[in-house]
């Protein structure tokens, strides 16, 4: 099957846009809320910033996309505001930044994490280049 | 008289025609591109020329207008319907201008977004 596309129709000619690239923005997206992490899986590490198929998705709706999200909260955050706070960025990100309509935002929270692991996912994570400026 | 494959004819006069290559319009497209803020070529630091523009910006024409599809990537910030929008419109003028031939349409496809930091800066 070929990339989906979210196909907007301009005066001067159609506008598609991969999915892949909406799910670049809100992945970035979620990396600016506290307290959300990775998914944590037995035998390593799941990346929801990773692809498609590991913990982000975006699909197509009519002019607009839905988003699904799962998400690990670090313990002592509260959850259900974290939670509140992907949707919200999510969609901010992608209608504000990008200028795409969203549709639903549904996040689920899979996993609580010590903080302590927390600290080191984080490390991980800025070897792989993350830096928050 | 032969029609020569991947030339874009315009209508001839009686002292002769001129033909444009099909890559010649892919190379102006792609130039354009380069022009409008928040657009970035998916690949590489700029939008290929000639011949290897093929693989990017895809050239048609029906009864003497052109159709050009072009693929490209959004640098992350930018509003991605409105950049598209405006590439759009500077393709079309600039191939209008530099060829004389009319553009019905131009249909961008964004294949990725590229953020900015994925650039090589110097930051403390």
């Amino acid at each position: 099957m070929a990339e989906q596309k979210l196909i907007l129709e301009r005066p001067l000619g159609r506008v598609s846009v991969h999915l892949s690239a909406l799910e670049a923005i809100a992945a970035r997206a979620v990396e600016k809320v506290e307290g959300v992490r990775p998914l944590l899986r037995s035998g390593g590490l799941m990346n929801i910033f990773a692809g498609p198929e590991e913990g982000l998705v975006v699909t197509l709706g009519e002019e607009q996309v839905d988003v699904e999200l799962r998400i690990a909260v670090v313990l002592g955050y509260p959850v259900h505001e974290v939670a509140q706070g992907v949707q919200q960025a999510v969609r901010e990100d992608l209608e504000g930044l990008a200028g795409i309509k969203v549709g639903r935002v549904d996040v689920f929270v899979k996993q609580v994490i010590p903080p302590q692991e927390a600290l080191v996912l984080e490390e991980e994570s800025e070897e792989g280049g993350e830096n928050d400026g | 008289m032969a029609k020569e494959e991947g030339f874009v004819a315009e209508p001839g006069s009686q002292e002769g025609k001129v033909s444009i290559s099909r890559d010649v319009i892919a190379t102006i497209a792609g130039l354009a591109a380069t022009e409008v803020e928040g657009i970035a070529p998916p690949k590489g630091e700029s939008f290929p020329r000639g011949e290897a523009a093929r693989k990017l910006v895809d050239v048609e024409l029906a009864d003497g207008r052109v159709r050009i599809g072009i693929k490209v990537a959004v640098v992350y910030g930018h509003p991605v319907s409105e950049v598209a929008q405006r590439l759009q419109e500077k393709i079309k003028e600039e191939v209008e201008k530099m060829t004389a031939l009319p553009v019905d349409a131009v249909e961008v496809e964004v294949i990725r977004v590229v953020f900015p930091e994925e650039e090589p800066l110097e930051e403390g």
